[in-house]
């Protein structure tokens, strides 16, 4: 058979459209790699623990936004994960999606292209499929403000938690700054300390 | 300039612009390809030397690049509109006098970007501001832009084969699969590279050339102007490349002057990249791998790189004059269909080579084969060659238009 130039642009015009739709099947194998062993546009998949998570939350301490996650492997190398938009919204979604919320200590696994940024490694999710929980280590609870006044309550902007309506210090703190508490463990979790006054009257 | 020009800094520099000689003559070596390579030698030189190393090779590649596009007639993205042209220019036995206009057109395209900086810096224009504000028109115009070539093209029917076949192409690539390190060297190697070669496997020998310098004129500093322009103006437009900024520009000037067009297209690579790399002392940001790579060095720039610029297009340009004289005194006596079919082999082995570190090298070799098919009926199409831009258009329109 002789390969005319209609010919030759024939079987190109084929090898195009099936080798697009063969592609459009084709499925990258991600390379499973520890932290240390990564490179810049690697395509890779990791397990680790998560070391860290930079989180927006409202002022009831509900999470709003995930910034980034910090995740470290037995190698010694870290590693973010970011999100962006809608994905950042599915993210967010699926940290709240356990009881308690996946936390520092959790091991999950994330899938992407590496990326440098600041002399950082990250990955950013172009997908909430490519970020899974592989297993629930941290199970302290999760601690939130309450909406509506008790009798735990402290300054925003302070350290020290009231346990009493009539303690002279704790009537000072003005209405727009005062948070409260569902117990008096959650403010202790949150690192406040109970005041003197109030430690006294509830003693007698 | 508020730091003084560093001797070891201008030999890193000459250094760079003898290592653009070499890359520059191989037909499939990307700028962006050499980056990563080059950083293999940062932790030697350090950061300053770097930064004058890579402007050297990056200037030096772009001017001498048009060698292999105009001698051997295999062109990559920034070249693929004036390929042709010089190629039929060196068939006929001119192939001095384009490449030269090329590079006339890119040393002057540097000067007066340089130019244009300063008048940005004196009126403190909001560069960033600009583009925030124009960022979701983006795919738009670029939907436009594809629209009007469309329109202009001679062969609108394999025009939209070409654009349609690339950008699905494209899309499969680089928007449904996660980014592999390189694939775009794959791609043009295969889409600007290899069918152009494949022609050229049939000819034995080319005319013999005449080496003589062009006649100049100053009005042809007013195509220079323009192409300047163009590069600032494709700042602006991620995923197009020189050359379909010059195919618009050529439709919109209505430029059938062979001398113009090939000035103007040295000036819109030379300009943009130039542009890029200044862009890092105006916003902090640049969109070329070049900006990017010295942006990643984290190292305070300052403005003596200018000077560093100039002294690379000089070097450059120097460089084509004398490199493109000895080319073309030897080309009409070599076998040109045995250099073709090396260059396929060696184009090949590169790509190999990177798909093979990649550890994706069976998907590379589909996306090789794919873009040198999609190529090859570009070429047997005779449809512009620009039109297979669209492999990056199409993604990028996408992405815009989806986030």
């Amino acid at each position: 058979m002789k390969l005319t130039e209609k010919r030759i642009m024939a079987i190109c015009f084929g090898a195009v459209l099936m080798g697009v739709v063969f592609l459009h099947f084709y499925e990258l194998t991600p390379r499973t790699i520890k932290i240390a062993d990564i490179n810049e546009g690697d395509y890779v998949k990791i397990t680790g623990v998560i070391q860290g998570i930079k989180l927006v939350r409202d002022k009831y301490r509900h999470i709003k936004k995930i910034k980034y996650i910090k995740i470290r492997d037995d190698s010694g190398g870290d590693l973010r994960i970011y999100a962006f938009k809608n994905v950042n919204k599915d993210l967010t979604n699926y940290i709240k999606s356990t009881n308690p919320t996946i936390k520092e200590g959790d091991i999950v696994e994330v899938i992407g292209t590496v990326k440098v940024y600041n002399g950082l490694y990250e990955i950013v999710l172009d997908n909430i499929s490519n970020f899974k929980l592989i297993e629930k280590k941290n199970f302290k609870r999760d601690i939130y403000l309450s909406p509506t006044p008790t009798n735990i309550y402290a300054s925003k902007n302070g350290k020290t938690y009231h346990t009493s309506k009539n303690c002279p210090y704790g009537k000072k703190i003005k209405e727009d700054n005062r948070i409260y508490f569902y117990s008096e463990e959650d403010a202790k979790e949150l690192g406040y300390k109970k005041c003197k006054w109030c430690e006294d009257e509830s003693g007698n | 300039m508020n730091q003084a020009i560093n001797p070891f800094n201008l030999i890193f520099l000459f250094l760079g612009c003898i290592c653009g000689t070499f890359t520059g003559l191989l037909p499939g070596i990307h700028p962006n390809t050499l980056i990563p390579i080059s950083l293999l030698i940062l932790p030697y030189i350090g950061s300053q030397n770097y930064v004058c190393f890579l402007i050297g090779i990056v200037i030096t590649h772009y001017f001498i690049n048009y060698i292999p596009s105009s001698f051997i007639g295999v062109p990559d993205d920034e070249t693929a509109v004036s390929v042709l042209p010089l190629h039929n220019l060196t068939l006929k036995g001119y192939g001095y006098e384009g490449v030269m206009l090329c590079g006339f057109g890119g040393f002057f395209g540097i000067i007066i970007s340089i130019f244009l900086f300063f008048i940005l810096l004196f009126i403190n224009i909001d560069i960033y501001g600009t583009y925030q504000s124009f960022k979701p028109f983006i795919p738009y115009v670029l939907i436009l832009l594809l629209f009007i070539s469309v329109i202009f093209s001679k062969n609108r029917f394999w025009s939209i084969v070409v654009i349609i076949l690339s950008g699905l192409f494209g899309i499969e690539v680089l928007y449904n699969h996660s980014s592999v390190s390189n694939i775009l060297t794959a791609i043009f190697t295969g889409m600007f590279g290899i069918p152009l070669l494949l022609e050229n496997l049939k000819k034995n020998k080319i005319n013999h050339q005449i080496i003589t310098f062009p006649n100049l004129n100053v009005s042809i500093l007013k195509y220079v102007f323009v192409g300047t322009i163009g590069g600032f103006i494709r700042i602006f437009l991620p995923a197009i490349g020189g050359a379909q900024i010059n195919f618009f520009l050529s439709k919109l000037i209505r430029e059938n002057n062979i001398k113009n067009f090939l000035v103007s297209q040295g000036a819109i690579t030379l300009s943009n990249e130039v542009f890029s790399i200044l862009a890092l002392l105006l916003i902090g940001y640049g969109r070329s791998g070049t900006a990017v790579a010295i942006k990643n060095l984290s190292i305070n720039l300052h403005f003596n790189i200018i000077v560093y610029m100039l002294i690379g297009a000089g070097v450059g340009y120097a460089i084509l004059c004398s490199v493109s004289k000895y080319f073309l005194r030897y080309i009409s006596y070599v076998n040109y269909g045995k250099i073709s079919f090396y260059l396929v082999l060696f184009c090949s082995a590169v790509v190999f080579i990177l798909g093979y570190f990649s550890n994706y090298l069976f998907y590379y070799l589909v996306v090789y084969a794919i873009s040198a098919c999609i190529g090859i009926l570009c070429v047997k199409s005779k449809v512009n060659m620009s039109y297979m831009m669209s492999v990056l258009v199409f993604p990028t329109v996408l992405y815009y238009i989806m986030h």
